[in-house]
């Protein structure tokens, strides 16, 4: 009982925020008019209000929360595929680089190369850096935890150092948006946006949530997955490409945003269980909700608008602190 | 039914091989034991039936098939196995562990049906461990877990099943509950069972066949009463032994 309770709310938990975050902005709007115009919207009634506040609603801030709940469901989804087929509880997109690789395939594109989409590149990049670091995790045979960890950090720096480069070569025009960009933002959210990268993240989730259940077993290693009927390989490429193109659709529209991959896998695991038959839907709803609400807080906590990153690697700090300390059955140091 | 036929493995770059020409054959209803010492090459032999390391030259087949020219999952649906050591990074709970064992017979996007969660929790009655439904593995003792993964091999619903090392780490008490329940198993439902032990008494005692290897050469293949002797436990394990019988059973015992 207490425990569908748990699940239910979780599952709510995406609608609850969004409703939060609709009403809660710098411009207020009552309730019973954001009610209004949203369902006014929505089923194409006539506008009986002023076009400000129409506009507020529809043009700035739901856009801000579609886009928010796509990247913060990708990169859970993202994170529980990678510390299942990595059989690690402590990596996510981030820690493993592909994040890193994704921002340098945005950086390129706009730096460089303006003609190649910014979406393609970031794909192609984190799908070459979790390959990287799988490769190089690998080549000790079956993968250790701690090849992997450092594998990806490795990773990560090479591909962090290559947006330097490219930030010292480009004019300060774009200077200024690759660096804003790489902190994590979703200010720049609109329609077309939403577009844009929201194929990426769904082709990415399909594969996924179909698939979720043979994590299971490939979490319990190679040989014995193998001999449970899985092509290991096989299915290993399927998981980390969609993965990474969840991560990099995700990267292209909202620059870096650390530690929700981390963060939401490890928070649903222990309030659903392991069992990534639900792990993987109720981190994608507790992932859009949670990155809804830390977008919320970003536009609302100060005047200015603080990137989302910096709030989500705030918070992900002590987390990661207390599940280092927590130590057993955290994975680490086995 | 397993056949295995002039098996020859070697490590990539090795130059000595792990296994030499190994044939031998193990039945329905049968329980065959590898023994040998660390090094032998018991766990490689299984490794290479259950299709997991590619072996350069020989056979083996699988219910009739070659294994290397079956798909995985038609593999898992051949012959199941026990892992040796066990330690999952995630605390899956017990019955999670033995649904597993549906893999190979679940599609590649679907998850488990109602049929599969029962015939797990059947496999889990039939071992007489169904309180341990929703206990999570990695809490529960080590004859425990032993029983979970021989309930998800019934689960996964092979002819043939492969237990590598399946009383080590256990109690006396927990070893001889887990052999008895394999050879009961066997026994009911005419499944091929090859285990490898380490004690040549447990195999006295639990299996049909045993298989003797020494540095990857199988010594001697046959009923456990003539192939395990004084001179070809000097021969593989170079220690000196007495028999003792008592009730009609015989026991080994090594000189002091």
């Amino acid at each position: 009982m207490k425990r569908k309770l748990i699940l239910f709310c979780i599952g709510l938990s995406p609608l609850l925020f969004t409703c939060l975050s609709l009403l809660w902005g710098a411009y207020a709007i009552d309730p019973w008019t954001v009610a209004k115009l949203v369902f006014s919207k929505i089923f194409l009634l006539k506008q009986a209000h002023d076009g400000m506040e129409l506009s507020i609603l529809w043009d700035i801030r739901l856009p801000r929360i579609i886009l928010s709940a796509l990247v913060g469901a990708s990169l859970s989804v993202a994170g529980v595929t990678l510390q299942g087929i990595f059989r690690n509880p402590l990596v996510d997109p981030f820690i493993l680089g592909l994040s890193s690789g994704a921002a340098f395939g945005c950086a390129l594109s706009v730096a460089l190369f303006p003609e190649f989409p910014i979406q393609a590149a970031a794909f192609v990049f984190s799908l070459i850096a979790s390959f990287t670091t799988y490769m190089l995790a690998r080549s000790q045979g079956e993968i250790s935890r701690l090849h992997l960890v450092l594998s990806g950090i490795v990773i990560s720096a090479f591909f962090s150092a290559l947006v330097s480069i490219l930030k010292f070569l480009v004019d300060p025009h774009k200077l200024v948006s690759i660096v804003y960009w790489l902190m994590g933002s979703f200010s720049l959210s609109d329609w077309a946006s939403i577009r844009i990268a929201s194929s990426g993240m769904i082709v990415a989730c399909i594969p996924l949530m179909l698939m979720r259940w043979r994590l299971n077993a490939l979490s319990m290693g190679e040989e014995e997955a193998r001999s449970l009927g899985i092509p290991v390989e096989r299915d290993r490429l399927i998981f980390i490409g969609a993965a990474s193109l969840a991560v990099g659709s995700a990267v292209s529209v909202s620059g870096i945003i650390g530690w929700v991959g981390l963060m939401v896998p490890h928070l649903t695991r222990m309030l659903v269980g392991p069992d990534h038959k639900l792990l993987m839907p109720f981190s994608l709803a507790a992932g859009a909700a949670f990155m809804i609400f830390a977008d919320t807080l970003a536009r609302n906590l100060t005047t200015f608008d603080i990137p989302v990153g910096i709030i989500t690697t705030l918070s992900g700090t002590p987390f990661f602190i207390y599940l280092m300390r927590r130590g057993t059955g955290t994975g680490w140091g086995r | 039914m397993i056949e295995v036929m002039g098996l020859t493995f070697l490590h990539r770059g090795a130059k000595e091989p792990v296994l030499r020409k190994i044939d031998f054959e193990a039945k329905g209803g049968e329980v065959t034991a590898v023994l040998g010492p660390n090094g032998s090459g018991k766990t490689t032999i299984f490794q290479c039936i259950l299709g997991v390391w590619k072996f350069q030259e020989g056979e083996v087949r699988l219910s009739g098939e070659p294994v290397d020219r079956l798909k995985r999952s038609e593999i898992a649906k051949r012959v199941s196995s026990v892992p040796q050591e066990h330690d999952p990074p995630f605390a899956y709970s017990c019955l999670d562990m033995v649904l597993m064992g549906r893999t190979a017979h679940v599609g590649v996007f679907s998850s488990p049906s109602m049929k599969d969660r029962a015939l797990a929790h059947g496999a889990m009655k039939t071992l007489g461990i169904d309180h341990l439904t929703d206990r999570p593995y990695t809490q529960v003792s080590g004859g425990e877990r032993q029983m979970v993964l021989i309930a998800r091999c019934l689960t996964q619903d092979a002819p043939a099943m492969l237990l590598d090392e399946p009383t080590a780490h256990l109690d006396f008490r927990n070893q001889i509950t887990i052999l008895k329940k394999v050879r009961q198993l066997v026994g009911e439902r005419d499944l091929t069972a090859l285990m490898n032990l380490h004690d040549p008494n447990m195999a006295l005692l639990f299996s049909d066949k045993v298989l003797l290897l020494k540095a990857g050469t199988l010594v001697a293949h046959g009923p456990p009463q003539e192939v395990i002797t004084r001179d070809s436990l000097m021969e593989v394990y170079g220690l000196e032994v007495e028999f003792v019988a008592e009730n009609g059973c015989r026991v080994i015992c090594p000189k002091l």
